[in-house]
């Protein structure tokens, strides 16, 4: 009986983690770029939506800002300071993320100290019985959102015109130079929608996990995590990884000890890059890095 | 190849000059507090009582004001306006000035050695206030042993910090076991039969699930808490645990930790229909109103001094702090305010700041502060009171 | 002309010993010897991420990790069987390179993003057994009172004398590692770095020599690990944090990844710009976040680079001079 309302939680941290995969995936097929700084991008994020709303705007519209906000950082970084990282050395590149993590985790402490901050709830503090089980009725939304998301991500990559361009800057980025496709111009693009993803799972869960500027540390890597399990460059791979590590962890931690849930997670990690480290759901992506 | 090592030896040497160089400052005063007008007051005051042959007694402030759950700008707060009033009023008995030296150690442990070691060396300080928490204090203290500097802790509340053998480490917080026992004693009282504790991996959650695990047995309850669960600093979510505790149905949730994790702990125990009573220590801070709004409305927590106090002394302290500070007092500032003057009156009666007769005197020491009456045991310990408090209205409010 | 050479070798590497020897002399308190003490540990470490991340292109983000297990087993050791320090020394070296060996297996498979993945997790598993395997490690409270060093009854008990032994250890390893960057198995790491493809063609047994790249790593950190816990005499888990790994590789990065000198260079500035910086407080870190950032995008080889590009600079400049004089005089 446990075990079921445990695996109800793991649905929702399985939510947040695939979101924040999906934003880190994305990043990855155009750049070939893992982007470590990922969490700390949604930390950033949920600080200047919590900014925009102590101005007294209303909340809707703060969080409409917000996110736009961080997707013009995102394009911002990209634009200089990623691209002076000379693209051919990768591990100059992403040496380059974790300078970023560094400055990001540190500019939010230096401007917002330590002590955590509350942000006002977007959906309804309900609950939904299920029998013995019990659902917050922001978790479904939640959920549901990702979903939506993933599905209109995978829409645009595959119908729009942009997206094919992006997906074929991201296979081959001479070739696609060569097709006149301004590859510049569409890592500018992705990075900001890598952003603006991050930026909008922080404002999810900002309500009841709180805002801090070390909110991103762990969770961020737990959605590098999700996206290798789903199998890199692969979208829908990651949702799904997502999913199942949040889901894995909650049973884990229900079945096994809450004191190592962590090291579960990490643990499965490692095992699955060991026995398929293409991820589970790959479709083989050339590894650029 | 071997040039560079000659450019290497030539950095670390100048390295070594430069560092050398900068060790020549004295009177590093770092404050925190919202209102530096009174740092200020402390050198203006020194320059106008002192006659050169007056001495100094240096006070270190070993405290953690960045890095996780690190709230010590309390005690230091707390002992900057005690040490603002002595000296105001002439030093110690009138024949010391204090200076003060506030380092930040962030929480972590190696930081603790190196700043405690400077403050030392470097500062030469004759008494220490700190560390902030446990595990940082008892590393600390086997430096102020070897060193014969009295160290007194405001908020450091594991068994072991007096535990270790040390002859100079004093506890002037109210040590886990008093807070544990009230809260058990509390809730038999009232006819609760049982409980689950839910506590910080560190330290300071190890030694207060013990302390209760230990005591309830001790009074014969030995069922009374049906299980435990832990958690680590810095979780936010803690659905799991809370889950496996729903499966035993306790009447009471006893937290013991931070409020930056009890906080997020309230919201989810609501959305997973979980209606249990929460009585807990470690979270009396106006931040857990703050952060869970309505669901710390009805939370108790065990605490050794009430704002809300109708005691006169201790309610003009109350508002003096609150007036010069932009925080809420509670009882790491009152320990902090406390130490100071339990190390005045030890220097005082002493009649020196030689760190071994101050330590003597503190071994002797009956002293009244705001925090109450007490003396030292002879391991550094402490006994005070604990009262049961509960949230009303955003404050922790006694419960008659 | 090759005897010369040599001999002024020799006395450059004289006077290097000269220096890092007497400047002991200069400490004013056990403040600043602590600190010269902590310097050459973490010349240790970061010379040890710079074999395995520098030469062999293994990308690592969980040496902290490494170091704790050393640190961690030389305490555990000490305490609870009171064996004597070089015992416990080889015991902490064995322990932490056979964790480096575990690395090391899914380390095999995964290359580049992946393996930082997998170097994350790895330190992340390690400083969350640190503290949650209490009955070993006595958790989050840290293992205290660890005895100093000892080495045949001498006593390293006084923060200089310790430093004595630091620098030593520091020197040797140093050492080493030149000679195993000169050497065959040194080529194979830097071939492994470049191009591990085109060395698997060439014949290079890449498997083994990863291998040993990742057991000689963690040997040093163990070495290191160990000399830490007994000259600070207290551990715990939060000084082997994923904060503590990413601060190794900012050593290296900005004295120079790839390079000999480099992360010593990176010790020493990255050891000593906190203790200078401590007025600035939450600023910090955000200085070190915008250096690397400007060594990544200006000066990929780091301080080390910088050194060499002026230093032959000033070279040319000094000949040209010279060349300029013996014509004047010539003429």
């Amino acid at each position: 009986m446990v075990i079921i309302q445990q695996i109800l939680n793991g649905l929702t941290m399985g939510s947040v983690y695939a979101l924040l995969g999906v934003g880190v995936t994305v990043v990855y097929k155009s750049l070939g770029l893992m982007n470590v700084a990922h969490g700390d991008m949604m930390m950033i994020g949920a600080f200047i939506t919590l900014l925009i709303i102590d101005l007294g705007v209303p909340l809707w519209l703060a969080i409409i800002l917000g996110i736009f906000c961080a997707g013009m950082l995102g394009l911002a970084m990209e634009r200089f300071i990623y691209r002076k990282v000379n693209y051919g050395i990768m591990l100059n590149l992403m040496i380059a993320t974790i300078g970023m993590q560094i400055v990001l985790r540190n500019a939010a402490l230096v401007l917002w100290g330590v002590e955590p901050k509350a942000f006002p709830d977007m959906f309804s503090k309900g609950v939904i019985h299920m029998g013995p089980y019990v659902v917050a009725v922001r978790s479904v939304c939640i959920i549901i959102l990702a979903l939506c998301l993933v599905l209109l991500l995978q829409l645009f990559y595959k119908k729009t015109r942009i997206g094919k361009e992006m997906t074929v800057a991201a296979a081959n980025s001479t070739v696609a130079s060569m097709l006149g496709i301004n590859v510049n111009l569409t890592r500018f693009i992705t990075f900001g929608i890598g952003s603006s993803f991050a930026a909008l799972t922080g404002i999810l869960i900002a309500p009841v996990y709180f805002v801090s500027q070390n909110m991103g540390a762990v969770v961020g890597v737990k959605a590098l995590a999700a996206a290798v399990i789903g199998g890199f460059g692969n979208i829908t791979g990651a949702f799904y990884g997502g999913i199942i590590l949040g889901i894995v962890e909650a049973l884990g931690g229900g079945l096994i000890s809450s004191a190592y849930k962590d090291i579960i997670s990490f643990a499965v990690m490692i095992l699955v890059l060991y026995f398929k480290p293409y991820g589970l759901f790959a479709k083989h992506v050339d590894q650029k890095f | 190849m071997k040039k560079f090592k000659h450019v290497v030896s030539i950095i670390v040497l100048g390295a070594m000059i430069s560092l050398s160089a900068c060790s020549n400052n004295p009177s590093t005063n770092d404050t925190v507090a919202a209102k530096p007008s009174q740092a200020s007051a402390v050198s203006a005051e020194s320059s106008k009582n002192e006659p050169d042959s007056q001495e100094v007694f240096k006070i270190g402030i070993l405290t953690a004001l960045t890095g996780q759950n690190s709230n010590g700008a309390y005690p230091l707060s707390g002992a900057e306006l005690a040490i603002n009033e002595i000296n105001e009023a002439g030093g110690i008995a009138g024949k010391w000035k204090i200076e003060y030296y506030a380092e930040d150690d962030e929480n972590v442990v190696a930081n603790s050695i190196a700043l405690s070691q400077k403050l030392i060396a470097q500062e030469g300080i004759h008494a220490l206030i700190g560390a902030y928490n446990s595990a940082n204090s008892i590393a600390v203290g086997e430096l102020t042993q070897e060193n014969e500097i009295p160290q007194m802790c405001p908020a450091s509340t594991a068994a072991s910090v007096v535990e270790q053998g040390y002859e100079y480490i004093f506890r002037i917080a109210a040590p886990d076991k008093i807070y544990a026992e009230s809260i058990v004693d509390y809730l038999i009282e009232q006819g609760y039969e049982s409980a689950a504790i839910i506590y910080d991996s560190s330290e300071f959650g190890l030694s207060g699930s013990t302390f209760l695990l230990k005591y309830a047995k001790e009074i014969g309850h030995e069922d009374f808490f049906v299980t435990t669960e832990v958690y680590t600093t810095g979780d936010r979510d803690f659905s799991t645990q809370l889950t496996n505790m729903k499966g035993y149905h306790p009447e009471v949730i006893v937290p013991w930790g931070w409020y930056e994790e009890v906080a997020p702990m309230l919201q989810q125990m609501k959305q997973l229909d979980i209606d249990s009573l929460v009585c807990g220590y470690g979270f009396e801070n106006d931040g857990l109103s703050r952060l869970a709004g309505e669901y710390a409305e009805g939370v108790m927590a065990a605490t050794s001094f009430v704002r809300l106090t109708s005691d006169p002394r201790a309610a003009a302290f109350v508002e003096k702090f609150e007036q010069n500070y932009n925080l809420l007092a509670t009882k790491e500032a009152v320990n902090g305010y406390d130490a100071v003057y339990a190390f005045a009156k030890a220097v005082e009666a002493a009649d020196s700041i030689d760190g071994k007769a101050v330590a003597e005197q503190l071994h002797k020491l009956h002293f009244s502060g705001i925090g109450g009456e007490f003396e030292f045991e002879s391991n550094g310990e402490i006994q005070k009171r604990a009262f049961m408090t509960i949230v009303e209205g955003g404050l922790f409010v006694l419960i008659d | 002309m090759v005897k010369s050479k040599k001999k002024f070798n020799l006395v450059r590497l004289v006077g290097v010993l000269i220096i890092i020897y007497t400047i002991p002399f200069f400490f004013p308190n056990a403040y600043i010897a602590q600190i010269a003490n902590l310097i050459g540990i973490y010349m240790l470490m970061a010379m040890s991420l710079n074999l395995l991340t520098g030469f062999t292109g293994q990308l690592s983000l969980g040496h902290a990790a490494f170091f704790g297990v050393g640190a961690y087993t030389s305490a555990i050791v000490s305490k609870s069987f009171g064996l004597p320090f070089l015992i416990c020394l080889l015991i902490a070296v064995t322990v932490t390179t056979i964790t480096g060996l575990l690395l090391a297996i899914p380390a095999l498979k995964v290359r580049g993003t992946y393996l930082v993945l997998v170097t994350i997790a790895y330190g992340e598993i390690v400083r969350l057994l640190m503290i949650n395997w209490v009955s070993l490690t006595n958790g989050p409270n840290g293992i205290y009172s660890i005895s100093p060093v000892s080495i045949f009854g001498y006593k390293f008990n006084d923060l200089t004398k310790s430093y004595y032994l630091v620098i030593t250890v520091a020197f040797l390893i140093y050492l080493y590692i030149k000679l195993l960057m000169e050497s065959r198995a040194g080529r194979a790491f830097l071939s492994i770095r470049d191009d591990a493809s085109a060395a698997e063609l060439c014949g290079v047994d890449i498997t083994m020599y990863k291998i040993k790249a990742f057991a000689i790593s963690a040997a040093i950190s163990g070495v290191a690990g160990s000399l830490y816990a007994h000259m600070y005499r207290y551990i715990s888990p939060s000084s082997f944090s994923a904060t503590q790994s990413q601060l190794f590789l900012c050593m290296i990065l900005i004295g120079g990844m790839g390079t000999l000198p480099g992360p010593v260079i990176g010790a020493v500035v990255l050891t000593i710009l906190p203790e200078m910086l401590r007025f600035m407080q939450n600023g910090r870190m955000l200085v070190y976040g915008i250096l690397i950032l400007l060594v990544v995008i200006r000066s990929p080889g780091g301080i080390a680079k910088y050194l060499s590009v002026l230093i032959g600079k000033i070279k040319k400049y000094v000949h040209k001079i010279r060349h300029q004089r013996n014509e004047v005089s010539s003429s």
